[in-house]
């Protein structure tokens, strides 16, 4: 019934399906040189599989999840369950790789096509399997003759301007932008060549559109050298931190409460915002004792711009489908206390939230630095964060 | 697009002319000597180089003097696969021809220019080979002795990327054979 | 699209009135809503990978780079310099130092060990997610022979790029091509295998026949072409492994053309060519038996199966010009899913089932595009002299596709590009290539 039961249940349904198909089925069982990848264990492969869910989608702090974490290296105990990871593979492909190599393909490179003993290990032969003993029948042979011609006589044509993209290019810039379609333009400078979140792709050459100058306060964005918050002390891991001690937290954002507005958040959880912040509004001070003023917008949107700078979002991704909420502490000085936790997420896969939350609480985390700048005077306001990352305005499909 | 179409018709017509030029052929068998040709193509390769100029020109029965004088080819429009007047006026001569030398077989080869997508383009052939070889069905050849191949976009002529190189290379070439077809 | 508009322009709308709400709450917690992110490549950092026994120093320091180009490659990451780094590990067990790569901000950290016994090699890496301070997925080992090495560094920069992306990778998959050379007007083909990233490369026929338009088949074991071996079109079927190839008998017709593997892999779909008219047909590999699923007198042509294996995708020019087309697998009436301006062809399914990626002349222009399969949403990712064949990596993430340069001197090279329309660069192949047919991940 838990989120982690039904992650191991894919998982090693995964890995069922991986040894039924993987065993029986390819007829190509690493053809030349093997790399049949045994995994270490059963667990590790699920993990693989499920594309690595470990944190399980409570509000479980993710860290004691892998408690051993960078110290314990259970990876080398392959004895465990090493399931079929290593079997199938290991015998056959060693032989025909690289031994026997009979002047295979007329391609200089390494290893041969040829393999057709091991072809004949899988029961189901293709249809093709017509001269296997002699691996490499008349057209591996033929070719010989012809050295290696592989560069045309033709001189190649330079590759287009388009294709040396320069990856480190991409520096985005985009600002702070409160509206989602003044962002989509202002892609555009992020990534030079290739266009932006909609479309604007090379198909797109007038796409110039308008393009905004870059916000200021990107400056969080700085190079990968610039050591940001170097000075900051190595805050010990919150890895210990189990159940957020924070009983508000539990008792509103825990998933316990998924009845209230299951289906709405999907949608909008923008209308869910409002929808509580209404209904709350008829008894403002009730609560809290000395909650103190309101936060301002402008407090607001500086808090936004802080964390969005920092909120790297896949475009082409599921995970951008995700619409995702989390719940997190502040402290006085306005860093991250405990955990950040996931509260909900729809529009993908488990995996697609599993990458989304992960995205979500990067970006919370590594934007914090020695604090996000809230008014200290309104701690009671800030002290607990729901925070909705929601790209449907950034994704492109 | 009319313009267009207009354009590709003059340059056709052009084009048809060039084709009797004996040189034609000349500059790209030299070239690539084994190349890798497949098989009916190469077969009218040589048929032509051979041909170039002399003897098989004077006597009307050679396939020489079909190719080059009675003219071995048809040009299409873009996209199209419907014969023109000129086309028709071409493959009556073929016809005749045939007709004439009924122990040949004719291969009839479809052609487009790149300007398409690979496979679309083979079918695009398919049926502007089969428009050549249904006319010369009509005018009496008996079906028996044509028989159809498309080379899709894979076979140009001219290499140059404009218009008056794909007028040249939306075609449908009769390659005369003797024997039996396979 | 018009509704996406409208949700885009109403989005900001929203959030403006949404989000000065819960400023009048009192009590609850501060709520944010971020809908603006930005995009970059995400920094990591791969120290050289540990070699842990004598002499696997060097495949230890490969096997590093192709992580780290496989990463690279994607676009969606970016490599921090080693000469960056603050520390490095002591070992593949010693404890990460947090701090150190916070610093220089790598947000992912992946840490490795080689270890060369005989002809075996293992490998084994763990990564870590620097902000948040723990390790993303637990450590994973593979073991394979020496010569496979490239593979290893595949698989770990898969298990990498899923565990961060939530997506599963495509690195250790490999792509049949054809390999062009010679002029213009007498251009030799033949085809070639290689893996993803152009490495490895070999020939899987000789070149004195005309070949056309590989497929792989579902298990990545057997290709699917259109060769000229007999004199004319035919379909053969290639055994990777042994390179033995047969041709398949179809239904009769004068050419027979554009093969697809069916999901099983147990039949082909195809087009043949009679008295001008193609159509599409399905033959049983096992029994023989055929079945026509189309019957106009237009050109019906370029099939793709979807994932589940029920519906084609496919091109007509029933309507005048190429269009596309989906109807049942077993046949039956078509539906039109194309109505923007030019011509569609080469469609192909994405292996996600969501997208269908496709080649689109309009204007004398090429480009390749995708829309989700009931047409909608149509998006071009490039634009070119021309751009063709489409073909999907095994996530459904990445897309190669043939790009020709004009002119005598001109010929075709594969590309790729990412499904956004970014990171669009060229596939090294050592020469001319075309038509793509990407192959599943490899186990």
């Amino acid at each position: 019934m838990s989120a982690g039961g039904y992650i191991s249940g894919i998982g090693h349904t995964g890995l069922l399906i991986w040894l039924v198909m993987g065993w029986g089925f390819d007829s190509e069982p690493l053809e030349f040189d093997v790399a049949p990848v045994s995994v270490v264990s059963g667990e590790e492969y699920a993990a693989l599989v499920a594309a690595t869910s470990p944190q399980p989608q409570t509000e479980q702090p993710p860290a004691p999840e892998s408690p051993a974490v960078e110290d314990t290296p259970p990876a080398p105990e392959a004895p465990e369950t090493p399931p079929a990871e290593a079997a199938p593979p290991p015998p056959p492909p060693e032989a025909p790789a690289d031994e026997t190599p009979p002047p295979p393909a007329p391609e200089p490179l390494p290893e041969p096509p040829a393999e057709a003993a091991e072809d004949i290990a899988p029961p189901p032969p293709p249809p093709a399997a017509a001269p296997p003993p002699s691996p490499l029948p008349d057209v591996a042979e033929r070719p010989v003759p012809r050295p290696a011609p592989r560069v045309a006589p033709t001189p190649a044509a330079p590759p287009p301007p388009d294709a040396q993209v320069a990856d480190t290019v991409r520096e985005a810039a985009t600002p702070e932008a409160e509206s989602p379609e003044v962002a989509e333009v202002e892609e555009q400078a992020t990534a030079p060549e290739e266009a932006t979140t909609e479309i604007v792709t090379e198909a797109e050459e007038p796409a110039a559109a308008p393009e905004t100058p870059p916000a200021p306060q990107v400056a969080a964005l700085a190079p990968p050298s610039a050591p940001r918050p170097p000075s900051r002390p190595a805050r010990p891991e919150p890895a210990p931190e189990t159940e957020p001690r924070t009983e508000t937290a539990v008792s509103q954002n825990a998933e316990p409460e998924p009845d209230p507005a299951p289906s709405s958040d999907t949608s909008d959880a923008v209308a869910d915002a409002l929808a509580a912040a209404l209904a709350s509004t008829p008894t403002p001070a009730a609560p809290a004792a000395n909650p103190g003023p309101p936060m301002t917008g402008a407090e607001q949107s500086a808090f936004r711009v802080a964390v969005q700078q920092c909120w790297n979002v896949d475009v082409g991704s599921e995970a951008a489908r995700v619409t995702l909420t989390v719940a997190f502490d502040l402290d006085p000085q306005g860093r991250v206390q405990g955990d950040v936790r996931r509260v909900a997420g729809q529009g993908g896969s488990d995996m697609a939230v599993e990458a989304a939350f992960q995205s979500a609480r990067r970006a919370i985390l590594r934007c914090q630095g020695d604090g996000y700048v809230l008014p200290a005077d309104k701690y009671e306001q800030w002290k607990e964060v729901e925070m909705t990352f929601d790209p449907s305005g950034m994704r492109m499909r | 697009m009319n313009k267009y179409l207009t354009a590709s018709i003059l340059v056709g017509a052009l084009a048809l002319s060039a084709c009797t030029r004996p040189d034609r052929f000349g500059g790209g068998a030299d070239g690539m000597a084994g190349g890798a040709g497949a098989g009916a193509n190469a077969g009218a390769g040589f048929d032509q180089s051979g041909a170039i100029g002399q003897s098989g020109l004077g006597n009307p029965d050679s396939p020489e003097y079909f190719a080059q004088s009675i003219g071995d080819r048809v040009l299409f429009q873009v996209d199209q696969s419907t014969l023109t007047s000129e086309a028709m006026a071409t493959l009556d001569g073929q016809a005749q021809w045939l007709m004439t030398n009924s122990d040949y077989l004719a291969v009839i080869e479809g052609h487009a220019d790149e300007q398409g997508t690979r496979e679309y383009n083979v079918a695009l052939g398919a049926r502007r080979a089969n428009a050549a070889r249904e006319y010369l069905i009509s005018r009496g050849v008996p079906s028996s002795r044509l028989r159809t191949i498309s080379y899709g976009k894979e076979r140009p002529v001219a290499t140059c990327s404009d218009p008056s190189c794909y007028a040249q290379n939306r075609r449908a070439v009769t390659v005369i054979a003797a024997g039996a077809l396979s | 699209m018009l509704t996406r508009t409208i949700a885009l322009l109403l989005a900001p709308l929203v959030a403006a009135t949404a989000l000065p709400a819960p400023a009048l709450a009192q009590g609850g917690p501060l709520q944010i809503t971020i809908s603006e992110g930005v995009i970059e490549p995400l920094p990591f950092a791969v120290p050289m990978f540990q070699a842990e026994t004598a002499g696997a120093e060097q495949v230890a320091a490969d096997i590093t780079r192709v992580v780290a180009q496989d990463l690279i490659g994607t676009g969606l990451f970016r490599e921090i310099p080693s000469t960056s780094f603050i520390s490095t590990p002591a070992s593949f067990a010693s404890p990460v130092a947090y701090p150190d790569w916070r610093a220089i901000n790598a947000q992912a950290l992946i840490t490795g060990a080689v270890a060369v016994n005989g002809d075996q090699l293992t490998v084994k890496f763990r990564l870590y997610d620097v902000f948040t301070g723990a390790e993303l997925g637990e450590g994973l080992q593979f073991t394979g022979t020496t010569g496979g090495w490239r593979r290893m560094g595949h698989k770990v920069a898969d298990a990498v790029y899923s565990r961060i992306t939530g997506e599963s990778g495509y690195f250790d998959s490999r792509v049949v091509f054809v390999s062009e050379s010679g002029p213009k007007d007498d251009r030799a083909r033949r085809l070639g295998i290689m893996d993803y990233d152009g490495e490895n490369r070999q020939f899987l026929t000789d070149s004195n026949s005309l070949v056309l338009a590989p497929r792989f088949s579902p298990g990545g074991d057997r290709v699917l072409y259109t060769s000229y071996e007999s004199g004319f079109p035919r379909i053969n079927l290639l055994d990777v492994a042994s390179v033995g190839r047969r041709q398949i008998t179809t239904v009769e017709g004068e050419m027979a053309f554009s093969p697809r593997f069916t999901k099983d892999g147990q039949s082909v779909i195809y087009s043949v060519s009679t008295g001008g008219n193609t159509d599409i047909y399905r033959t049983d590999l096992g029994s023989g038996a055929h079945s026509r699923l189309t019957s106009a007198p237009s050109i019906e042509t370029s099939p793709s199966l979807s994932p589940d294996g029920s519906r084609i995708v496919f091109e007509s020019d029933r309507s005048g010009t190429q269009q596309l087309y989906v109807m049942p697998v077993s046949g039956g009436e078509p539906q039109r899913i194309s109505f923007g301006e030019g011509r569609y062809g080469s469609p192909v399914w994405s292996p996600r089932g969501d997208l269908i990626a496709f080649t689109k002349q309009n204007a004398g222009r090429f480009h390749i595009g995708v829309m989700r399969t009931d047409g909608s949403e149509e998006r071009l990712l490039t634009s070119s002299f021309l751009d063709e064949s489409p073909t999907w990596a095994p996530n459904g993430r990445v897309l190669m596709f043939t790009r020709e340069t004009q002119g005598a001197s001109g010929g075709p090279q594969v590309h790729s590009v990412d499904i956004s329309g970014r990171n669009l660069k060229q596939v090294p192949t050592g020469g001319f290539s075309s038509d793509p047919s990407w192959g599943p991940l490899q186990q």
